[in-house]
């Protein structure tokens, strides 16, 4: 995604916009993050300077296609003097996506109601909605929505979102008849969206962990494990030309494994990765992750250690120790994983953001106690 | 979308720092205050995106 907004097509835009970029784990950032209520990245928002109002919002990726709709979406959000009713409507819902769902999820289904019949934004909107849904944990409506709409949208990177969203709403519940219904329906899209040309990765990367896990969930584990094997050979198939893109593919990599599969399975790709990036921590943590998943303990102790030398900063440094604990616990050095659990401790309050720094003191803490 | 409430699973398909721009996209860097000035001064929105390093 951080590639698409260095593309050179974007070049038009440079002069309709200030360009913002805010870290997640920089402390400066944190009153934003809270005040907008930013709680998954990646995290889109233009924001008109007058009122600092959002007048557009997305959550998670975009093709090059839906950004230019999001940056025009958002140029002319900041122009009420363009706007229908029904774009109105749609900026509302944006705008209150983050923080009130529930009023999300009106504001969409108003700009349907009102919607002319040749609106350029209908399945824009149909899209968020389904979203909103999902962010409001309304899980029925949610997957039968995305159901019912993405048999009659056009096949382009929109539809692949619309079947994200139903695919997730599928996964937050559990198995119930008119669940398995909306399954069925689905899984059709879900393919039809792999065979996209336009669909990007991150949304590859979703569509096939979803799959994995209603498989899984369905006591079909060979259909998970078919989907995993399918979406790992498609990373292999990827020559990174970049660190950027190698961790890339590396995190797809491990959400993938963390999903369903064997972690031995991509333990050479991490390898790999960590020596062709000496100065980044989270190689090393991605491969203590899945060290310690094939039970290598001492392998899983050695990359947290390198990777506590390469500067890990707040987030980094108590996830790499915990990590680190976990491996020593399991080869049964209890007092050593004890002082390095209250060193996670110690590290964890200097996590920048609020619900990041109480889940994992929590977590520590927890840990402790056992 | 990738929720960050499991923070502890690497969430985003992005990492690394950004590279310069073949869009010309001109980036301020962590500095919400710094953007909105400007913002109001030139009389344009702001873009901001949220991003994580992990």
């Amino acid at each position: 995604m951080r590639d698409l907004l260095n593309h050179a097509d974007l070049a038009g835009y440079a002069g309709q916009f200030v360009w913002l970029e805010l870290s997640y784990d920089a402390p400066e950032n944190r009153t934003f993050l809270t005040k907008y209520g930013a709680e998954a990245t990646p995290t889109f928002f233009v924001i008109a300077p007058q009122d600092e109002l959002v007048t557009a919002m997305q959550t998670g990726a975009m093709s090059l296609e839906q950004l230019r709709q999001f940056l025009d979406r958002g140029a002319s959000g900041a122009d009420a003097r363009s706007q229908t009713p029904a774009d109105a409507a749609l900026m509302r819902g944006d705008k209150l996506r983050a923080q009130q769902p529930q009023d999300a999820v009106t504001a969409y289904r108003e700009a349907l109601r009102l919607a002319p019949a040749n609106w350029p934004r209908r399945q824009l909107a149909e899209t968020s909605f389904v979203e909103a849904l999902q962010d409001n944990s309304e899980w029925r409506l949610c997957a039968e929505t995305s159901a019912t709409k993405a048999a009659h949208m056009t096949r382009d990177d929109l539809f692949a979102r619309m079947v994200v969203g139903g695919l997730w709403c599928l996964v937050s519940t559990d198995r119930s008849p008119w669940s398995d219904v909306a399954f069925q329906k689905l899984q059709p899209f879900a393919e039809e969206a792999l065979a996209l040309p336009s669909t990007v990765r991150d949304h590859r990367d979703e569509i096939y962990r979803t799959l994995m896990k209603l498989s899984v969930a369905r006591n079909d584990n060979a259909a998970a494990a078919k989907f995993g094997d399918r979406w790992l050979a498609e990373l292999d198939a990827i020559k990174p030309d970049s660190d950027e893109e190698r961790s890339a593919l590396d995190i797809a990599r491990v959400e993938s494994i963390q999903t369903f599969g064997n972690p031995e399975r991509i333990l050479p790709a991490l390898k790999a990765s960590e020596l062709a990036m000496p100065n980044n921590y989270i190689a090393s943590l991605r491969l203590a992750q899945m060290e310690l998943a094939a039970k290598h303990l001492d392998e899983t102790i050695a990359a947290c250690d390198r990777g506590l030398a390469r500067s890990p900063g707040a987030n980094g440094r108590p996830w790499l120790l915990q990590i680190k604990a976990q491996a020593l616990r399991q080869k049964g050095k209890t007092a050593e994983a004890r002082r390095t659990l209250q060193e996670a401790l110690q590290a964890a309050q200097e996590i920048p953001n609020q619900g990041s720094r109480n889940m994992n003191v929590h977590s520590i803490k927890k840990a402790l106690q056992q | 979308m990738k929720k960050l409430a499991l923070w502890m699973v690497p969430l985003a398909l992005i990492a690394a720092a950004l590279p310069a721009s073949a869009a010309g996209l001109s980036w301020i860097k962590d500095n919400y205050s710094k953007a909105l000035a400007e913002a109001k001064q030139r009389k344009l929105p702001m873009f901001v995106e949220v991003w994580a390093p992990w």
